[in-house]
């Protein structure tokens, strides 16, 4: 049963991931804006976060925060970014190049799957049009001219 | 004496109620047409819901339909269903509108920052700039920017502008590149530069959501032409053979009639649901 209602919500989910991709892309290339600007990652942040409130800095150490949600992110595929961001800003590196290809590479994911959308869509949409559009269409022309013939 | 006050009390309650429902209508054609108004005069808004519109067009369909089922079938009564048909059918259809105007809104948006981008990088300082690309603009982005600039001239403050014209588009990445621009100028940075660097990623979350709406399109085009196909050939059939159309009302013809629209509807459902990326 359990298999059975992860099959059924695949579609969900997928999405779901699609759209925690997006609000993540977006996130990130508003936080590479305020380094740009010369602002520090705490304050970019916290500008940033608008735009993911899930991801809101409630004041204690960033450095903390980034820890806990390279743990606690729903999606596990994502949490490796902010361990990469965590591990970079506890050392002192610049954070801009990171944050750069952080967003870079969410951005490639997200295309990579928009094409394969794009390749897999006719083919399920014709299979819904065979299953919902056509024995609706040939029942509804050919039922009445059998039931004439028939009388 | 009994029968003069029940029917006085009767006679009250009728007008009472008849009252109420004259008040009930009126304000709601009221309240339709005022909201209908200022949806004609303002346009859709695009970053909060919008219930105006679907008001509008459930509450005067419906009167219309009222009208209508009176004038052709004689019982205004036939008229009733229109109303959740109506309000059913507004409702994606103010969505998708509103959806529209957000996208063409973003699109006018980028091609202003394009603009900037080739002014700034001339030489010309941002506030000009900002003035000789509000001078040639239309639509939505253009009034907008045009009053933002009359804020710009009454207290000479970038920030504030772009602090209502952020107000006016929504949010989104191409919010958090005007708060980045205005930062950039008030740190005295290079707007050209920062704006090199902010188009790509907008251009590129630009031509994704291109990409799903035209995705999208073609899905409904062809949900819409599979769901209408089937009752045209057989509005044609009927014409020639109208003895089919009774066997139709009879029953078990009409059922089916009725269980293959439920079919297609659920299938259009299915389709639409299916063409969604997010």
């Amino acid at each position: 049963m359990e298999d059975l209602r992860v099959f059924l919500n695949r579609g969900r989910e997928i999405r779901r991931v699609r759209s925690l991709r997006r609000k993540l892309l977006n996130f990130f290339d508003t936080l590479d804006l305020y380094l740009a600007c010369g602002y520090d990652l705490s304050f970019g942040w916290k500008e940033a976060a608008r735009v993911m409130p899930m991801l809101t800095f409630t004041g204690e150490s960033l450095a903390s925060h980034l820890g806990q949600i390279s743990t606690e992110l729903a999606i596990p595929d994502f949490r490796r970014w902010f361990s990469v961001l965590e591990a970079t800003y506890r050392s002192g590196a610049p954070l801009r190049p990171v944050v750069r290809a952080i967003s870079e590479s969410l951005r490639r994911d997200q295309i990579r799957d928009l094409d394969e959308h794009c390749r897999l869509l006719p083919s399920r949409a014709n299979i819904l049009l065979l299953l919902f559009f056509l024995p609706p269409a040939l029942a509804l022309v050919f039922v009445p001219l059998l039931g004439a013939l028939a009388h | 004496m009994q029968l003069f006050f029940h029917g006085v009390s009767l006679f009250g309650l009728a007008a009472i109620g008849a009252l109420t429902l004259y008040f009930f209508i009126w304000m709601s054609v009221r309240q339709a047409l005022v909201l209908g108004l200022r949806f004609l005069r303002t346009g859709l808004r695009i970053h909060r819901p919008e219930i105006g519109p679907v008001y509008t067009v459930t509450i005067l369909g419906s009167l219309l339909a009222l009208l209508m089922a009176f004038l052709f079938l004689g019982n205004p009564l036939w008229g009733l269903p229109a109303s959740p048909v109506l309000a059913l059918v507004s409702l994606p259809l103010v969505s998708f509108l509103a959806e529209e105007k957000r996208l063409r809104v973003e699109r006018e948006a980028l091609s202003f920052l394009h603009g900037l981008h080739g002014l700034t990088q001339g030489g010309v300082a941002l506030p000009e700039a900002i003035r000789l690309l509000t001078d040639e603009r239309e639509g939505a982005v253009g009034q907008t920017l045009g009053r933002g600039l009359q804020l710009l001239n009454s207290r000479g403050s970038l920030r504030t502008m772009i602090a209502f014209v952020r107000s006016q588009l929504g949010s989104g990445p191409l919010d958090a590149c005007l708060v980045g621009l205005s930062l950039a100028y008030e740190r005295g940075l290079s707007v050209s530069t920062f704006l090199s660097e902010a188009l790509p990623s907008l251009e590129a979350e630009a031509e994704m959501q291109r990409r799903v709406k035209d995705l999208r399109r073609s899905v409904a085009a062809q949900a819409a032409f599979a769901a209408i196909l089937p009752w045209v050939l057989i509005g044609v059939l009927f014409s020639f053979q109208p003895e089919l159309l009774e066997e139709m009302r009879s029953g078990s013809v009409g059922v089916l009639g009725l269980g293959a629209f439920l079919w297609m509807g659920l299938g259009v459902a299915r389709l639409w649901k299916t063409s969604e990326f997010f």
